[in-house]
């Protein structure tokens, strides 16, 4: 790793119901860089990125946030560390104006103010929400209501943005602009903590990944080195 | 002609106080979910606080509001952030409902020993006081009560719809973890909302206080009511609770002046059954219904 971890995860476990869903996660992401979290459904992505974010309570282990342990903050109080999670599922407010939904985020003490000026940025970004703004947002495509739920996670200017599956569901032209966009805000010094199932986009714009497997991490390695792995290409690529 | 358009001006002036009456349980099923039957008893508190404010400090009930409405408030928040949450967190739901059940309960007996089960009305100074409208009359207090209650619902309209407290419990409603991860305190905004709902319910009782006699036991005549509302109008939204409201008052006017006061309970629960089977949703729907 380049840089020193700005995110660290240890030993993280985590139950539904007693069922198991993530045994034993160990991550970290370095201030900058684009890390890949990939897996096959069920693998326990999603459940892992919930308790860094503060959704999900971890059974046991630790979450480090630029050397504090923030783990089971609620995840308002997550977000006010500069940790942003971009949920699976959008997860937007559907009967709320476009505008509203960004305002709700808007609210929050770390975005509050300079709310206006962020919005302008924002709306810069996404033109396509900039002309819907006063649309309700359960009326947008699934690509714009993506946009949406990334915006909404900017607003509060996250040092690190968390995306759950961007992609999913998505026609492979927007695919595309979500990877692109995902490089962007990287540029603009955004670190970025990627759930992808889309192995090749993925590994190109990430710089290391990790693979999850049945709640635990099978692998990890620079995004080149997992392409090149044989076990990921004959599992996840079919070579 | 007269007679039936002032049995209607009784129903409309009723029923904006069965609205006013309604909202708060409304908001807080349409936010939290949570069927709150302790409602009556923030109506039946709210009364009994606006009748010891009368009576020690000589406080008109309407002037008295705002007091009524930040004790109930408090009250609210602080019973939904212990009991409330303790049960729907460690179990579910449904057990809210058994919680809210119990302590209506113990809250009826507590204030049959506390105030005595005695029936109560807060005399005004203008309570014998009424207007012409031509040749249709309305008490002064009934008139009172009703603008107040108008201008409540307005307020809280205004409230959920065009302030960032409103957008914060509207999202909540629709999408908590979304809200919650956009910086939203949802646990706060839950106990807010529930004091919300609260303050409401004890503000209509002040009003109600100076209508209609009580006593500890119309709590549960109060939580009907709500109910009722609620189905008729939709949930989640004053304009429901005010459509509901406006409806009920009328059917219940109309059937007591034109088939005898005993069968108001039975149109009621008529219109309520053919509501449940044409429109289960209620007539403006759940305010948050899209995304559950
Ligand atoms: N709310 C829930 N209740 C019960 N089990 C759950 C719940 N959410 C996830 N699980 C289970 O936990 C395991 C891990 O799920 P998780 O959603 O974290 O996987 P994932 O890697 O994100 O998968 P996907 O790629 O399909 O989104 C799965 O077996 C799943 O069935
Ligand atoms: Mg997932």
């Amino acid at each position: 790793m380049s840089s020193p971890p700005i995110l660290r995860a240890e030993g993280l476990r985590y139950a539904y119901r007693g069922v198991p869903a993530v045994q034993e996660v160990s991550l970290s992401v370095g201030e900058g860089e684009i890390v890949a979290l990939l897996g096959a459904n069920g693998a326990g992505k999603s459940t892992t990125v919930n308790m860094l974010a503060g959704v999900l309570r971890p059974a046991a282990g630790r979450v480090l946030w630029r050397g504090e342990d923030i783990t089971g903050l609620p995840a308002h109080r997550v977000l006010e560390r500069g940790i942003a999670l971009v949920p699976e599922g959008r997860l937007i407010f559907p009967q709320m104006t476009v505008m509203e939904n960004l305002q709700v985020a808007g609210t929050a003490p770390r975005a509050a103010a300079d709310f206006s000026r962020r919005l302008d940025e924002i709306l810069a970004i996404f033109p396509r929400l900039a002309e819907r703004r006063a649309q309700p947002a359960g009326s947008l495509s699934g690509g714009e209501q993506q946009m949406l739920a990334i915006a909404r996670g900017l607003v509060a200017r996250p040092e690190l943005l968390i995306l759950d599956e961007p992609s999913l569901g998505l026609a492979p032209m927007l695919v595309r602009a979500v990877f692109d966009l995902v490089r962007d805000l990287n540029a603009r010094g955004i670190t970025v903590l990627l759930v992808e199932q889309n192995l090749h986009q993925t590994l190109r714009i990430a710089g290391r990944g990790y693979v999850l497997e049945k709640g635990r991490v099978a692998l990890s390695g620079t995004g080149a080195a997992l392409l090149d792995d044989p076990y990921v290409r004959q599992t996840y690529l079919g070579m | 002609m007269i007679p039936l358009l002032q049995t209607l001006l009784d129903g409309l002036v009723l029923g904006g106080v069965y609205a006013f009456a309604a909202v708060g349980f409304s908001l807080i099923f349409g936010v939290l979910g949570v069927v709150n039957l302790t409602h009556g008893v923030f109506v039946v508190l709210g009364a009994y606080a606006a009748l010891l404010l009368h009576e020690v400090v000589g406080l008109d009930p309407i002037l008295g509001l705002p007091l009524v409405m930040a004790a109930l408030f408090a009250l609210g928040y602080l019973y939904q952030r212990t009991l409330i949450a303790a049960a729907v967190e460690r179990a579910s739901l449904v057990a809210s409902l058994l919680v809210t059940f119990g302590v209506a309960l113990m809250a009826r007996n507590l204030l049959q020993i506390v105030a005595s089960p005695d029936v109560r009305s807060i005399a005004t100074a203008y309570s014998f006081a009424g207007l012409s409208l031509g040749p249709l009359r309305i008490d002064l207090v009934r008139a009172a009560g009703l603008l107040t209650s108008l201008v409540l619902l307005f307020g809280l309209a205004l409230l959920l719809n065009r302030t960032a407290f409103g957008r914060a419990i509207r999202a909540t409603a629709q999408q908590p973890v979304g809200a919650a991860l956009s910086g939203v305190n949802v646990r706060h905004v839950h106990g807010l909302t529930f004091g919300l709902g609260g303050a409401f319910a004890g503000a209509s009782g002040a009003v109600i206080g100076m209508m209609l006699p009580f006593t500890p036991s119309s709590e549960a005549a109060w939580t009907l009511n709500a109910f009722v509302v609620v189905t008729l109008g939709g949930v989640g939204s004053p304009q429901g609770a005010l459509l509901g409201g406006l409806l009920l008052g009328v059917i219940a006017t109309l059937t007591a002046q034109y088939v005898g006061p005993a069968f108001q309970n039975a149109a009621m629960f008529l219109v309520l059954v053919l509501m449940l089977l044409l429109r289960p949703q209620g007539l403006l729907g759940h305010a948050f219904a899209a995304s559950r």
